[in-house]
């Protein structure tokens, strides 16, 4: 439990340190945040193609070393995590308080959920898989509740005002400024606040008397949705990536 | 799989952190390649304080920033030293008023205002004859009434020099700050960079036009006066009635009147007694007519001074409170001109403000330049 509270409550504090020293942090905090996404994604995504591979290859074809996934997959899976990483910190940078609440509880969530599911899971499942499947099955769970809870969040938020003005003006009025001074991590600031600008502002003009409020609202729920799961998932398989890390050392 | 536990998670570590560092690497070096590809070089002369300064975008949208900072700060500072200013003057008016009331009281109770007052008491006209001195004395004979006709003329004054000096500071600050930070302009922009004249949009901007001393006139005649031609005129049509409507100063002429009442009949009985003395006592002949017109005269000059002692004395006693009603009723018509004379530098300042915000636009347009938005730079 507290090895899931370290993460995210040093990810939290992070994005407070004023502007300086968050900048010199930025480079371990990513490194850091990778590093458990991609523990996690990678044990997953390994136990994926074992399942596959057990299932249609021969026993004893060579093709098992071949395709069991080795550089090529990790490769992948680094650039998918580190970008959801870069992704899930410009965001944290410029989450809510409620937000932040909720992103903290889900660390005892997961804790206790995981606890409880290894004990589910203690007489079905084999010993040397166990964890591994664990987790696997602790992902949706854990999505389950976060997901709906951040949309309800997010909704409650209040948002300036954008109903009847063009896309144009409202980020000309209304795109706050970027946090950080680290060009890379400042860009992607801009970028994810720019997004979440265009979002509130289809989303506040799908009812209004736009011709196109139909589009507007496919628009808006899709960025919604699809920014919300980015963000709570990279953070869910940043958590998880904890017990996966862990575990890691100990089967080897 | 082959090591220990520790090992396996150090190569991973190692692994991420190599990726991170080059994609961090690589993203910033993307990031500032970018940067400088879209960078806002065009260049920008600009004139101010009499001075061309050569800015890039990014530092003329800053140097802008200062001057619409600047702008409002003087203009809220004008407004301040307008509303003191104009404080100060109707203090200065209206004390010129108020000293110049005892010099009335000393000419109402004066010999010749007395037997002023009571020859045109006597001939009905007191009224108008009281209102014409009391304006003489208050307006004319104080400088008040030309303190107010000049009014006008010295706020505009006034205000030219202060938009003067404010112009001046504006100019010196940013040339100030901005003369260091000059792009060095390369000879093939120097023929096509726009130029903006922030000289000629401050002087523009700050300075009262014809149109706006007009515009100052109408609306000081509209707001304050209500109708009167200027100033002055308002605080003599409508400060004069109130002073004349006074307690004191109606019941001293209650009193008056009251003793022109009792003068006629007294008369009548001074002149019947004069009569019936003469023809009793004296003998006939040209002799008793000139012993009965003696009595008379002598009968009627001792009424009209005993009782015209009384009136003095009923007088005397309402000198001071009438002093200190007509000394209040002015400060009061002071209050309510300056409640009203803020009002309408209240709205002569939004209006300049307007046209400042106005004149600082223009510029720009001319210069055509557009207001961009960076995702990339700042």
């Amino acid at each position: 439990m507290i090895l899931l509270l370290l993460p995210a409550i040093s990810l939290l504090i992070w994005t407070q340190i004023p502007e300086p020293a968050q900048g010199w942090l930025f480079l371990p905090v990513w490194v850091a945040s990778s590093w458990l996404i991609l523990a996690g994604s990678l044990e997953s995504a390994r136990l994926r193609r074992r399942v596959w591979l057990e299932q249609y290859l021969l026993a004893d074809s060579s093709w098992h070393r071949l395709l069991r996934g080795g550089v090529l997959m990790t490769v992948w899976h680094l650039l998918v995590a580190a970008l959801l990483a870069l992704f899930m910190l410009a965001k944290l940078l410029h989450v809510h308080a409620w937000i932040g609440l909720l992103l903290l509880a889900q660390a005892v969530v997961i804790g206790w959920l995981g606890r409880w599911l290894d004990a589910r899971l203690q007489v079905h499942v084999r010993v040397a898989v166990r964890p591994a499947v664990a987790r696997r099955m602790l992902v949706p769970l854990v999505m389950l509740p976060l997901l709906p809870g951040y949309l309800l969040i997010v909704l409650m938020l209040s948002q300036p005002a954008m109903v009847g003005i063009g896309w144009g003006e409202a980020v000309s009025l209304y795109l706050p400024e970027a946090q950080s001074a680290v060009g890379l991590l400042a860009l992607c600031e801009r970028s994810y606040l720019l997004l979440d600008l265009t979002l509130q502002w289809a989303l506040q003009n799908a009812l209004g008397s736009r011709e196109d409020s139909g589009a507007l609202a496919v628009l808006a729920w899709s960025l919604l949705l699809l920014s919300g799961a980015a963000f709570t998932w990279a953070w869910v398989r940043m958590l998880v990536g904890v017990g996966a890390l862990v575990n890691r050392g100990e089967e080897a | 799989m082959t090591a220990t536990p520790t090992k396996s998670r150090t190569r991973l570590f190692l692994l991420v952190f190599l990726a991170v560092v080059l994609l961090s690497v690589g993203g910033n070096l993307g990031v500032r390649l970018l940067e400088e590809r879209l960078a806002d070089n065009r260049l920008f002369s600009v004139l101010v304080n009499n001075q061309k300064l050569v800015l890039d975008g990014a530092t003329l949208r800053e140097f802008n920033d200062d001057l619409l900072r600047l702008t409002e700060q003087q203009r809220s500072q004008a407004d301040l030293q307008m509303r003191q200013w104009t404080d100060d003057w109707l203090d200065r008016s209206f004390t010129l008023a108020t000293d110049a009331v005892p010099q009335y009281l000393d000419w109402y109770y004066s010999m010749p205002g007395s037997y002023s007052r009571l020859y045109h008491a006597v001939g009905g006209d007191l009224e108008p004859f009281m209102t014409a001195q009391m304006g003489h004395f208050l307006f004319d004979a104080s400088g008040l009434q030309q303190q107010l006709a000049s009014f006008d003329d010295q706020v505009l004054s006034r205000w030219q020099a202060l938009a003067q000096t404010q112009q001046r500071v504006i100019g010196q600050q940013l040339v100030g700050v901005y003369a260091p930070r000059q792009a060095k302009p390369t000879a093939a922009l120097t023929t096509s960079m726009p130029m903006l004249n922030i000289d000629l949009a401050l002087g523009s901007g700050f300075r009262a036009s014809a149109e706006d001393i007009q515009r100052w006139r109408t609306g000081s005649q509209a707001s304050v006066l209500a109708g009167a031609g200027t100033l002055a005129l308002l605080v003599r049509r409508t400060l004069l009635p109130r002073l004349m409507s006074l307690g004191a100063v109606q019941s001293a002429r209650r009193a008056l009147a009251g003793f022109v009442a009792r003068l006629a009949p007294r008369l009548a009985v001074a002149i019947s007694a004069g009569g019936t003395a003469a023809t009793v006592t004296a003998p006939s002949g040209p002799g008793a007519l000139v012993a009965g017109s003696v009595a008379f005269l002598t009968a009627a000059g001792t009424l009209v001074v005993t009782d015209f002692t009384l009136l003095k004395t009923e007088e005397a006693l309402l000198r001071d409170r009438k002093e200190n009603e007509i000394r209040t009723e002015l400060l009061a018509s002071r209050e309510i001109l300056r409640v009203r004379l803020h009002q309408h530098l209240n709205s002569m300042v939004e209006q300049r403000g307007a046209q400042l915000r106005r004149a600082l636009v223009q510029p720009y347009e001319r210069a055509e330049i557009d207001r961009r938005f960076h995702i990339l730079g700042r």
